[in-house]
């Protein structure tokens, strides 16, 4: 009888049965149980002792808290750039002063190195922050300013900076259980004094610049035109020699006409000054002439220029 | 009196016992009612939170148990409920980020002329060039994620890579410790390669003529960067937005962009003035040209004409000399001495010491002709 009660219970009661059965499950997995990402890896702390190697992503068994703990840590890399003196001023080998920032690119790379000597991220990025300032000190102080900025590439050693400040952090880091990627300058500033002196230079620079423009301009202008003006009077001269020779054969074919004036020498000239004369006594002439001259010797009646008789004979 | 009592004591039994079992009734509706909860609570979890849906312009990483499966593009996918499976959701569309080495000043008021501060390091934002002048500089990064999850695995973000880079703050002491995240990466990478390519060049170059040049050295040598740090990211274009100088400089930089122009204008009109001299030249060339042609020309006919004058006249001069002669003589005189305006005949004869003064055009000339006077 009361075992058919029983049964009815169970029975009755099956649905709250597996519910709490279900809700038991996941209690019991959540505390037996951890998760390791694939971002991640994780340490198991058993009785406060590194108990195992570093446990990789998946579903994993453990005891409960305090008997075991489990530290994970985030396995990607990160960047940093410094805290305490991030931007902080640093000479160079020639004694200038400039104000540098840097940043490292780093991962966690031994989880169990990392723990027991840094504990945490935080604790891990004051030290290594201490080492940034350490090796941008040491790497600044071997260089000239102008090597790090510079038009020559020969010159510049910025990149050389980069990596020699890589290889100086990188071996301190890998003892601490951080591999660090990359090191990069992120500023080069100048002290804040200093920039007004830059401005005063760059503004002289400026001003000297825009009068070569201005003194260029002109010189260049003035160069257009005077090749412009000897082009010119070169094309000119030019024309004035062809000039010359189409009259000179103007010239030439005029003269085979001459040879009709051969026939009578005397003739042709005076029949050329009287041509000349014409030509030459146009308007605006004032002419001065003596009663000698013909035909004004007729006002002289004694006249005998033309061989004709001065005076009409007398019948 | 008795029976009475009783009779009300079993009342009051009778009453107790509906309301206990009034009471149970109700406690088991409540439990009913909680244990469909329970369940409808369970079932959504199991269909809801299991359900990966993935926009077209995200990617979702599956892991189970924390370990990768599987990434998905788009669409609705369903897998057991966490803690079984998690999703990771990336952003695979394009992204842009700016980068800008800007004065305070600047950022805050844009455009602002008059300034003459200082720069403060730290707040205000520069590089200094090959030649050591100073310069602001704005780029704008377009990148995407190409492959989710080596992005994911590869670069620290936020714990949802959707969300903008997170600020670490120390817990203990509450100080901030700057941004951590794949923007803040990419940022200070590009930065210290804008960084050094700057430090490599003129000032000049890089405000005028060689922005270009500029812009593509950037480009190649972050795209480098960004390959060795082999992250699943893509470059897919950098724009150099803005280089500027100082503004307490940028006046006299505005003077020799003026200058510059002004030498312009100069050689321009040179230019102008050779162009007119050579098209005025062709012209004088050609009429140079041109009149030596009529020159050869009218010579030939005139010389042509006079020696035909010279024949008719000679063939009447054979026959009557001195009268050929007279004749034209005096018709030459008279028609070139009718053309002058002034003439003076002087007599010959008389005293050799004799002085003839004469005032030539002492008025301009007349419109009518004035009587000629002999003298």
């Amino acid at each position: 009888m009361t075992d058919g009660n029983e049964k009815t219970k169970v029975t009755r009661h099956w649905a709250t049965m597996l519910l709490g059965l279900i809700v038991a499950a996941i209690f019991l997995t959540v505390i037996f149980s951890y998760q390791v990402e694939d971002r991640e890896t994780a340490l198991v702390i058993t009785l406060d002792k590194v108990s195992s190697d570093p446990v990789g992503p998946g579903l994993h068994f453990r005891w409960p808290y305090p008997i075991q703990k489990i530290e994970k840590f985030d396995n990607r890399y990160r960047v940093f750039d410094g805290n305490v003196g991030r931007l902080e001023e640093t000479l160079t080998k020639d004694g200038h002063n400039v104000i540098v920032g840097i940043y490292a690119i780093y991962k966690i790379s031994d989880p169990v190195v990392f723990f027991k000597k840094l504990v945490d991220v935080t604790n891990a990025e004051d030290t290594l922050n201490a080492w940034m300032r350490s090796v941008k000190t040491e790497t600044f102080g071997r260089y000239d300013f102008k090597q790090l900025v510079n038009v020559n590439p020969k010159e510049m050693k910025l990149s050389e900076m980069e990596g020699m400040m890589l290889d100086k952090l990188r071996a301190t880091a890998a003892d601490y259980g951080i591999e660090v990627k990359s090191v990069g300058v992120k500023a080069i500033n100048i002290p804040e004094t200093i920039t007004e002196s830059v401005f005063t230079r760059m503004k002289n620079e400026r001003a000297k610049e825009a009068a070569t423009f201005r003194a260029r301009g002109k010189r260049e202008a003035e160069k257009i035109k005077t090749e412009a003006d000897t082009k010119s009077r070169k094309v000119l001269a030019e024309a004035e020699a062809e000039a010359q020779i189409i009259r000179s054969k103007g010239d030439a074919e005029a003269a085979k006409y001459y040879a009709v004036f051969k026939e009578n020498p005397e003739l042709a000239i005076f029949l050329r000054k009287l041509e000349s004369l014409r030509r030459v006594m146009q308007d605006k002439t004032t002419l001065i002439l003596d009663t000698n001259s013909a035909p004004f010797d007729i006002l002289k009646m004694n006249s005998d220029s033309l061989n004709v008789p001065a005076k009409p004979a007398a019948k | 009196m008795d029976n009475s009592k009783e009779k009300r004591i079993q009342e009051q039994v009778g009453l107790f016992e509906l309301g206990q079992k009034a009471l149970v009734r109700l406690s088991k509706v409540l439990f009913l009612a909680m244990v469909v909860m329970i369940s409808g609570m369970l079932v959504y979890y199991v269909t809801a939170s299991g359900l990966c849906s993935v926009k077209p312009q995200e990617s979702a990483i599956v892991l189970r148990f924390g370990k990768y499966v599987t990434t998905h593009t788009e669409g609705w996918h369903w897998y057991p409920p966490s803690p079984i499976y998690s999703f990771i959701y990336i952003k695979t569309s394009q992204q842009s980020l700016d980068v800008s080495f800007e004065a305070l000043q600047e950022r805050q008021m844009a455009g602002m002329e008059t300034a003459n501060t200082n720069l403060v390091p730290g707040t205000d934002l520069y590089l200094l060039t090959g030649d050591s002048n100073i310069i602001h500089t704005s780029w704008r990064l377009q990148y995407r994620v190409t492959n989710p999850r080596k992005y994911f695995e590869t670069i620290l973000g936020p714990k949802d890579p959707l969300k903008p880079d997170q600020l670490q703050i120390d817990t203990n002491t509450n100080v901030r410790q700057g941004v951590r995240g794949p923007q803040t990466m990419i940022k200070n990478i590009l930065g210290s390669v804008i960084l050094k390519v700057t430090a490599e060049n003129k000032v000049d170059s890089l405000l005028y003529e060689e922005k270009e040049a500029y812009r593509n050295e950037v480009t190649r040598l972050f795209a480098m960067e960004i390959a060795k740090l082999d992250a699943g990211i893509e470059i897919d274009g950098l724009q150099l937005s803005q280089v500027l100088p100082p503004l307490p400089t940028r006046k006299s930089f505005s003077e020799v962009t003026e200058a510059n122009q002004e030498r312009g204008t100069l050689i321009e009109l040179a230019e102008q003035y050779r162009v007119n001299l050579e098209n005025e030249t062709q012209v004088r060339a050609q009429q140079i040209r041109s009149f030596a042609e009529t020159y050869r020309t009218k010579v030939v006919a005139q010389v042509e004409s006079e020696s035909i004058y010279f024949k008719n006249i000679y063939e009447q001069y054979k026959e009557n000399p001195e009268t050929v002669l007279t004749a034209l003589y005096n018709s030459t005189l008279t028609n070139v001495l009718s053309a002058v305006e002034e003439k003076y005949i002087i007599s010959s004869s008389g005293d050799k010491h004799r002085q003839v003064r004469l005032k030539l055009n002492p008025e301009p000339r007349k419109t009518t002709a004035e009587p000629e006077e002999v003298r």
